[in-house]
């Protein structure tokens, strides 16, 4: 793909990075107010669209989603308009559909119970899609409006400004330890696994998988999928994997632990390394006590930062070397220029804005710049995007397609492998870090 | 273009019946009419089996049940302590900011310990 100027408008690579720094610029402008989102509720359903304050329920937020829905809706059909890829009336009665499918899933995911459990959104926005998709079929009209390369390049935009690279000394040199040593050697050894021992096809479903099982699960599966342009189903694969996993281990690991009666900071800083999302690594840390909770958490944490040097190395060895034409010679920096998914450097770009020009023009005040820009608008409206994008992902798949991928069973093994490859690499390096080389760091 | 989209409507349009050929005007015969009533009777019942499914599904996380035994110790623990187990990033944990400053803390108290 050749870029020229007129790329800055007709390709969605771009538009992803439009979208996301109009809004970055909007929070940092504080020209865009706090952006509503789906609440929790116990036993009254319509809990979930009150506003809650002091206990007591003051209004809804009715019309606060109702114009979010077409604050979104136009924002990104004027992304449409230039690229040409749907009629905009077309697009935009598509995306009141999958917007009001997306605050289903939203509703159950915030359903109290089902969030003890750590069954996140992405989960419940797929199988309402699926649900629909696999049996009644998506109706044309729906899918004019599930553009989900669009809301998940979006999403990563928005989720750089939560990449704060301050956040990496958090816990010294044992944290950054297990996080950004184990990491890498994990993805990388579970890649070569995938693709010349286990000899799997898909080269593009093993990265996923390596990338959601060492760095933080779902989000990490996300970035990898965008980064190497993979296939909807390979993403929906890596991500219900990841999901499955990680309850099971955030039931399990700290059982084992407190059974093998095990330092529960040396616990913590394992469960932190190797289970996949930061909400199960709460719980599961909590399990060991409210220290092991703070370490494992912070480790995660530390992980998470990964995510964009990931993202950026992933895009750059797929245009640089997998994609490379057998036999032909080394692509040039420009033919790497040309192939590079764009919206990956507008990912990068916005975490480098947070880290280095916001939270220093805040003072260094980190949780300043969180509460006043991250939480109440590129959070909120990155977790938007994401379910929107999962929405539109179960609308598009169907369950042959999915069965058709697992290569007799490649994937799972692929997953087990890996993880367990993990648990021991983790559990060695956090035994050196915490206990041997800084035994009095914590 | 990759996150492929699917070719062209296939999902909508092989789902729902609707091919070009049969949207036509005037090409409905009354087989053809029949056969697409009763696919759409079949995807009908499809659908609320399915939908049933997702709610019986959904139904078992949101009534609170817990596996019993040593399984369900940690959604017990989640439960009495009020944990929220479901976020996928850090910034998502509502108390993040709040387990930072204790290891920072944490930190500190060790490094002036003798």
């Amino acid at each position: 793909m050749k870029t020229d100027f007129s790329s800055l408008w007709k390709h969605e690579d771009y538009w992803a990075i439009w979208f996301g720094f109009i809004i970055i610029a909007g929070a940092l402008l504080a020209w865009i107010p706090k952006i509503p989102k789906v609440g929790k509720w116990t036993d009254r359903p319509l809990d979930a669209f009150m506003t809650v304050t002091d206990g007591i329920a003051t209004g809804n937020i009715i019309l606060p989603l109702l114009a979010l829905m077409i604050g979104l809706a136009v924002l990104t059909a004027i992304g449409i308009a230039f690229m040409k890829t749907e009629k905009v009336g077309t697009y935009l009665l598509g995306f009141l559909g999958v917007f009001v499918l997306s605050c289903l899933a939203y509703w159950i995911a915030n359903q109290e119970n089902v969030k003890y459990w750590g069954l996140s959104y992405a989960m419940w926005a797929l199988l309402v899609g699926l649900l629909i998709s696999n049996t009644i079929g998506t109706p044309r009209w729906l899918l004019s409006g599930a553009k989900t390369e669009m809301f998940i390049k979006t999403g990563l935009v928005l989720l750089g400004a939560e990449v704060l690279f301050k956040k990496i000394l958090s816990l010294g040199p044992p944290g950054l330890m297990v996080a950004w040593i184990v990491t890498p050697v994990v993805v990388i050894f579970m890649y070569i696994f995938g693709t010349r021992w286990l000899k799997m096809k898909n080269k593009k479903l093993c990265i996923i998988i390596a990338s959601a099982t060492s760095v933080c699960g779902v989000s990490a599966a996300i970035a990898a999928a965008a980064a190497c342009r993979a296939k909807k189903e390979d993403l929906t694969l890596g991500v219900g994997m990841t999901l499955i996993f990680t309850v099971l281990m955030m039931f399990f690991m700290p059982l084992g632990i407190k059974f093998i009666d095990m330092n529960p900071i040396l616990g913590a800083a394992w469960m932190g390394g190797t289970i996949d999302s930061t909400g199960a690594v709460v719980a599961a840390g909590s399990m060991l006590g409210p220290e092991a909770e703070q370490v494992a958490a912070v480790v995660k944490m530390i992980q998470n930062v990964l995510i964009g040097l990931l993202a950026f190395a992933i895009a750059l060895y797929w245009v640089a070397s997998v994609n490379r034409t057998p036999g032909g010679p080394r692509p040039n920096a420009m033919e790497i220029w040309y192939r590079f998914p764009k919206f990956v450097l507008g990912f990068v770009a916005a975490s480098l804005l947070f880290s280095f020009i916001v939270v220093p023009a805040a003072g260094g005040d980190v949780s300043a710049v969180e509460g006043s820009y991250i939480n109440p608008i590129t959070r909120t409206l990155r977790g938007w995007f994401f379910c929107l994008a999962f929405t539109s992902i179960g609308l598009e798949s169907n369950f042959k397609d999915l069965v058709g991928r697992m290569e007799g069973g490649k994937p799972m093994i692929l997953y087990v492998i890996g993880q367990s490859f993990n648990l021991i690499l983790t559990l060695t390096v956090a035994f050196v870090a915490f206990m041997v080389l800084f035994a009095d760091a914590i | 273009m990759r996150f492929e989209s699917i070719e062209s409507n296939t999902v909508g349009q092989a789902a729902c019946g609707l091919t070009a050929k049969s949207q036509a005007p005037g090409r409905l015969t009354y087989e053809s009419k029949k056969s697409m009533d009763n696919g759409a009777i079949r995807r009908c019942f499809r659908f609320m089996i399915g939908l049933a499914c997702l709610t019986l599904f959904a139904g078992f996380f949101m009534s609170g049940i817990t596996p019993p035994g040593a399984c369900g110790e940690v959604l017990r623990h989640n439960q009495a302590n009020n944990i929220d187990a479901s976020p996928l990033f850090y910034s998502e944990v509502e108390h993040m900011s709040a387990l930072e400053e204790a290891v920072r803390q944490m930190r500190t108290g060790a490094r002036q310990s003798p």
